[in-house]
């Protein structure tokens, strides 16, 4: 594992300093002001670093680099932002089915985009809600897609939607489509105004008979569940490292203040609770990390008692990361509670990430249900 | 205004407090007024809550997002009309006459449909307990009569307390930190005052208050020995509001830095002697900590009778989402949590209005200061009530109806209680978002806003580590060696 993190030192390196150059000192305003073009103007900056091409194979011209090194990066990312992190989780999610496919069309025309106009991905799967449901209708044998998404990251700014639909009676039917922006019949809700990731414009999408070509249709027919499963694990693996980038942040921000804070005769990193809290903090850092890595790396411990399951490493890594963030607010005291010194918005963020793609005791719920309906 | 079709909470038009809080009902049994009046408490915030607060809370949390310094005047008018800014009076005095069982009645309403709106007026009743504290009737009945005036001529007065200092945090609340802390305002004594140089931070409704009693210690060697409480109107000469802080919740509860640069303060003013602040000070949080637990138990309850909403309304696979058995086992799992510590908080407020500062309202010597009103405001009466031998007397009466031991022991209750409380509202406002998901944390379902209000509870009026360890070293201390 080690080596195969190493592996990415000169990526790292060079998206650390993008990170610290572009993103790290503008994100709190941003945040202030739910500011999504900044969002779109360090996309357009990233572009310089490869950043947006990362997953893409080398023969569209892209970097090439694994699922993992994605992970990595957006763990790094969400160190400083987590709403700009979020923004290329949906974008590298989007890609996965359309590099799985190798849909030239769609990688061609996220590679070759101009800088002033990106194209960007994002990834939308079935929603849990009956009023949020997409469907694909057949008319003179033509496919059309009608209904509202549940709420979609990234779909403010996107171009490319990547979508998995329930495509018949039974939930084992789905098909995935590559939607363009401006497909006829395709529009956006109101936006989804959430309390953190709030630079990352969510929205739901609106299909009113939108007509698809069988063109955009990835893979087969009817037969995308397991390209879906594979898909959501990845997205639910990225969410867990970005929890991991901002326990990180949680911890550096908690430690620098804890050992400048005098109280009760000494700085307060010298009392035990404060400790605990900072350590436990190390703990779920350490654990998360590990969980998610391995959800890229299965094959390298491969469980058949413990599978690397991205759902659960998700729910382990975002329940770590809000309580990390509740914790170092705490070790702040009011400066913590204040948007100026960082820490609330990581906590809003951690939140919001929590719930991202399913909540835990839903996820809890859903990944026992799904291994009943395997069974039956 | 808001309406909703599950007559539950907030929606209920009849009063539930005896069946939120069923030990209420056997002393219903040998005191049915007292009961009564609290329920007729709970009627009167509720509505106020419903008609007033929750159409408003969202918007009014945005306009405080964009200009921390919003103030609602319409709410305040609702507030004033309403006399919840000198409900603690007695009706004589042209107050509500309220007992704290009926304040705690009417705030669970009024905090659960909005918070941070509430709390600027619920905390403006604070002057209160600080006059309360050493009850010299000379300063009760400034107070009184200057809140009384206000709210006859409808023009907001607002007081506020400023304990927290900056890179101190809320040492100066208890003893221990206090003692080795390191104050930075500076206090000289000077011909017929202080003089006080310095900021405070962190002070709620410090920038809409037009008088702020400043904790403060005159040696900056010796904290916890030297701490006193000045009294300053802030049209006083060097007064001046510094930073109105971004906060993450309670919006419309502003969070001001206060500067104050040669402030002159004439011992008239001095309301606490140097000396005698930590006592004060301990008296206040005495009552206040264990009502942030309030606070806790009415964002939990504003959370969970909204994901109740929600998951009505939302269906999942045909089924409603309250159909759900683990959405159920939550929702009950939540209640009984609140109803848990909702029994614990209103043993405190009976015990509040039996043993602490709220008897006093009940006792002979009050009911003697209860004077009309309009013999209230004369110069007369000013003139009696400015005697210091009457202060010293009625001081005297108070601290043998409310000694020091029984400050203590509901300073240590209130410590318990505002950390249960709050860690209450926290996770409950945490755990209806994971019921309700992504799509019910959305601005406008309102829930996510009570989850970002709820993690103020657990920092504000002494950070709830400390509270811990003062309820320890309170409970423990004593029997372990």
């Amino acid at each position: 594992m080690t080596q195969s993190v190493n592996n990415y030192g000169a990526i790292i390196k060079e998206c650390s300093r993008f990170a610290k150059k572009e993103i790290c000192d503008q994100a709190l305003d941003a945040d202030f002001i739910s500011n999504s073009k900044w969002l779109t103007s360090i996309w357009t900056k990233s572009m310089a670093v490869d950043l947006p091409l990362l997953p893409i194979p080398e023969k569209f011209n892209g970097v090439g680099e694994s699922e993992l090194c994605c992970a990595i990066i957006l763990d790094l990312l969400a160190s400083d932002c987590a709403g700009i992190a979020s923004a290329f989780a949906f974008h590298y999610a989007g890609c996965i089915p359309i590099i799985e496919d190798q849909k030239t069309n769609g990688l061609s025309a996220i590679t070759n985009a101009d800088p002033k106009k990106p194209v960007i991905a994002t990834i939308i799967f079935p929603s849990d809600y009956d009023d949020c449901q997409i469907k694909i209708k057949e008319k003179k044998g033509k496919l059309y897609l009608s209904g509202t998404s549940g709420l979609t990251g990234n779909a403010g700014h996107a171009n490319i939607f990547t979508v998995f639909v329930q495509d018949g009676a039974s939930p084992d039917e789905i098909t995935c489509i590559m939607i363009h922006k401006d497909t006829a019949g395709f529009s956006m809700g109101k936006p989804g105004r959430l309390p953190g990731l709030k630079v990352n414009p969510f929205q739901k999408l609106i299909f009113n008979d939108a007509w698809i070509d069988t063109d955009a249709i990835i893979g087969q027919r009817k037969k995308g569940r397991s390209l879906m499963e594979k898909t959501q694990n990845s997205f639910n693996g990225f969410i867990a490292a970005m929890a991991m980038g901002m326990i990180r942040t949680a911890h550096k921000k908690a430690l620098e203040y804890a050992g400048k804070r005098y109280q009760s005769g000494e700085m307060i990193i010298h009392h035990s609770e404060m400790q605990r809290m900072l350590g436990n903090m190390v703990t779920k850092l350490s654990v998360g990390t590990s969980a998610y890595l391995r959800v890229f790396n299965e094959d390298k411990l491969d469980l058949p008692y413990a599978s690397a399951d991205g759902s659960a490493a998700k729910i382990f890594c975002t329940d770590s990361a809000l309580e990390a963030t509740s914790d170092a607010i705490q070790i702040l005291g009011g400066y913590g509670y204040m948007h100026e010194y960082g820490m609330e918005k990581l906590m809003r963020d951690s939140k919001v990430l929590n719930l991202l793609g399913g909540s835990s005791p839903n996820l809890n719920v859903k990944q026992i249900a799904k291994n009943i309906q395997k069974a039956a | 205004m808001i309406t909703s079709n599950i007559k539950y909470g907030l929606f209920n038009d009849e009063s539930d407090l005896l069946y939120n809080a069923p030990s209420l009902g056997k002393l219903k049994k040998r005191f049915p007024q007292y009961i009564k009046n609290a329920e007729k408490a709970q009627l009167y915030g509720r509505r106020l809550a419903r008609d007033v607060l929750l159409p408003k809370a969202l918007e009014t949390d945005e306009k405080c997002h964009e200009d921390p310094t919003f103030f609602d005047q319409e709410v305040w008018k609702a507030f004033n009309d309403a006399k919840i800014n000198i409900c603690w009076l007695p009706k004589e005095f042209g107050g509500l006459g309220w007992s704290m069982l009926d304040y705690a009645a009417a705030a669970e309403e009024l905090l659960a449909a909005d918070i941070g709106n509430a709390s600027t007026h619920l905390f403006n009743g604070f002057w209160i307990m600080a006059v309360v504290s050493d009850m010299r009737l000379d300063l009760f009945m400034h107070a009184a009569r200057e809140i009384i005036q206000a709210n006859n001529k409808k023009r907001p007065v607002f007081f506020s307390w400023a304990v927290t200092e900056p890179a101190g945090g809320t040492d100066n609340l208890f003893k221990e930190p206090c003692k080795t802390g390191r104050p930075t305002m500076e206090i000289e004594k000077m011909s017929g005052g202080y003089q006080l140089n310095g900021s405070k931070c962190f002070i709620s409704n410090g920038s809409l208050a037009h008088y702020v009693l400043f904790a403060a210690s005159v040696d900056r060697e010796r904290p916890l020995e030297t701490m006193g409480c000045f009294f300053v109107p802030t049209d006083s000469k060097g007064f001046s509001v510094g930073r109105v802080e971004h906060k993450m919740g309670q919006k419309a509860f502003q969070t001001a830095e206060l500067v104050l640069k040669d402030v002159f303060v004439p011992d008239k003013n001095i309301w606490v002697q140097p000396g005698k602040g930590m006592q004060h000070t301990t008296e206040i949080l005495s009552v206040t900590s264990g009502s942030v637990a309030l606070n806790g138990i009415a964002v939990a309850r504003g959370a969970v009778e909204k994901c109740i909403q929600f998951a009505c309304q939302k269906k999942t696979g045909g089924l409603r989402l309250i159909d759900e058995n683990w959405v159920q086992i939550a929702i009950a799992e939540m209640l009984g949590e609140i109803k848990a510590v909702r029994s614990r908080f209103y043993d405190f407020v009976i015990a509040l209005d039996t043993l602490h500062f709220a008897s006093l309202m009940t006792k002979v010597p009050m009911k003697l200061a209860m004077i009309p009103r309009e013999l209230l405001l004369t110069k007369p009466c000013k003139w009696i009530t400015d005697q210091k031998r009457v202060s010293d007397i009625t001081s005297a009466y108070k601290k043998s109806i409310v000694p020091e031991e029984t400050v203590n022991y509901f300073k240590s209750y209130s410590s318990e209680l505002k950390v249960t409380g709050s860690n209450l509202g926290m996770k409950i406002t945490s755990r209806v978002l994971d019921i309700v998901g992504l799509e019910g944390m959305t601005r406008d379902h309102g829930i996510e806003k009570l989850f970002r209000d709820a993690k103020l509870l657990q920092i504000y009026d002494g950070i709830n580590q400390v509270h811990s360890v003062q309820h320890f070293n309170d409970e423990f201390r004593k029997v372990i060696r």
